[in-house]
């Protein structure tokens, strides 16, 4: 990997890399499957309608993206270069006589049962590439890979990825250390403070959250895993000020316990991604499941098929 | 959102019924009757009309109440209420991000400036 991060980055190139709980084939299919793409292609609340569909060498992907706005964005992808399960090549963002953005390397590597995909974009320039990176922050156009993490996932998991400027030690001791933990985490108008704090595998702390209008919430943590510094694992529940377990406050058939992923990737010296999957834990009933994927913005993975209408319908009445 | 509607809400939804239901109504409001026939074949009609009472209890849909034409249709904010739950989470995490992104400009630059950091 140390080896990857030297060699990645052509001034006039954009990098990615993102690991998925999933084999290589499930992570292919749900990229040239048109029925499948469209269920996470594109920034968290677009949605796509492809007309046409050819994931072969000289084949093209011509497809509409919806914005959240509705503006629609006609898109035609050419493929220069496809090795089923391992490579993609294609030029993105152009459309007639438009000129594509850029150019796309894609490789899948598949390890013990994971898929790692590293992605190289090529611009015509370092400015260009410049441009583009502040123009994908701004679009949120990474989120489209915390939706293809949650649609490769079996239990519908919340997925939700952060890049930050300072290295992977701080980070992670952003996380596993209260002090700063309470800091930065607790919404506007609340604070977060710990009465019991145990950070190591094992161990277990206690919390309050407590808001300005007087309202307190308790909860517990259970760590599981601890692996300096690249990742965290922690189940958490609600209880009440005497740490006996209670049921979400606004939702009593929310999944009782849910458990919490934090992932620590360094990008460089001094850039840091983090990663966090969110998904009930232990025994879920079928209710609490189904409170969880009911509770998915867009309401688009739980409910398939005949549903598609019904989003449509939110989506236009909505707005 | 009250405590409620919203627990509610995703008990009604949690019925396969009760969705195809919805998802029939999703394409334009129609009356009791002609609603209830293509679950017919599967269950009778006071089963039916249970399945409406908790998705109208649930704020769901709407039931008019003219005498010959009983129209039914859906209640769009009920399940706005729904859809945005996880989206609170979405939003939660993401401000949470930006407040640690400013967080670790306050760490780093004490780090920088003094040794051994610590509070102020």
């Amino acid at each position: 990997m140390e080896k990857k991060m030297a060699a990645k980055n052509k001034p006039n190139e954009l990098y990615l890399e993102r690991i998925f709980v999933a084999p290589v084939k499930k992570v292919w299919e749900a990229w040239v499957d048109p029925d499948q793409a469209a269920k996470w292609w594109g920034p968290r609340g677009f949605t796509i309608t492809t007309h046409h569909k050819d994931v072969r060498t000289g084949g093209t992907w011509s497809y509409i993206m919806h914005g959240p706005d509705g503006v629609n964005y006609p898109n035609e992808t050419q493929y220069l270069e496809v090795e089923k399960y391992s490579k993609l090549v294609y030029d993105h963002g152009g459309y007639k006589d438009k000129p594509p953005l850029f150019r796309v390397t894609v490789v899948f590597t598949e390890i013990s049962g994971k898929t790692k995909m590293e992605m190289t974009m090529a611009l015509s320039s370092p400015e260009a590439a410049a441009q583009t990176k502040v123009f994908i922050k701004k679009a949120n156009g990474n989120s489209t890979w915390d939706r293809l993490a949650e649609y490769l996932s079996t239990k519908d998991n919340f997925v939700i990825n952060r890049s930050f400027e300072a290295p992977i030690d701080l980070l992670f001791e952003m996380w596993s250390n209260p002090h700063h933990f309470s800091q930065w985490l607790a919404p506007i108008g609340f604070t977060l403070k710990f009465l019991k704090a145990d950070v190591k595998v094992g161990g277990t702390s206690f919390y309050c959250m407590s808001g300005e209008n007087g309202m307190k919430m308790y909860g517990k943590v259970n760590y599981l895993e601890i692996t300096k510094p690249t990742q965290i694992v922690y189940t958490q529940i609600f209880c009440d000020e005497n740490e006996n377990v209670t049921r979400h406050p606004m939702a009593p058939t929310w999944p009782e316990t849910m458990l919490t992923i934090v992932q620590f990737f360094k990008e460089d010296d001094n850039q840091t991604r983090v990663s966090l999957t969110w998904a009930p834990h232990g025994e879920t009933t079928k209710e609490e499941l189904e409170t969880f994927k009911n509770s998915r913005a867009g309401m688009t993975q739980g409910w398939t098929g005949s549903f598609d209408k019904l989003d449509d319908f939110l989506v236009k009445t909505t707005i | 959102m009250s405590v409620d509607s919203l627990s509610l809400t995703f008990n009604a939804l949690a019925d396969p019924t009760r969705r195809a239901i919805l998802s029939r109504l999703s394409s334009g409001e129609t009356s009791v009757s002609e609603l209830a026939k293509p679950f017919l074949k599967e269950m009778s009609a006071p089963a039916i009309t249970k399945h409406l009472k908790v998705l109208e209890k649930a704020g769901l849909i709407r039931k008019g109440r003219q005498a010959q034409w009983r129209p039914c249709k859906i209640e769009a904010k009920g399940l706005k209420e729904v859809a945005d739950w996880m989206e609170t989470y979405r939003q939660f995490w993401e401000e949470s991000f930006d407040r640690l992104d400013e967080y670790l400009k306050t760490v780093t630059s004490k780090n920088n400036g003094k040794k051994n950091g610590g509070k102020k």
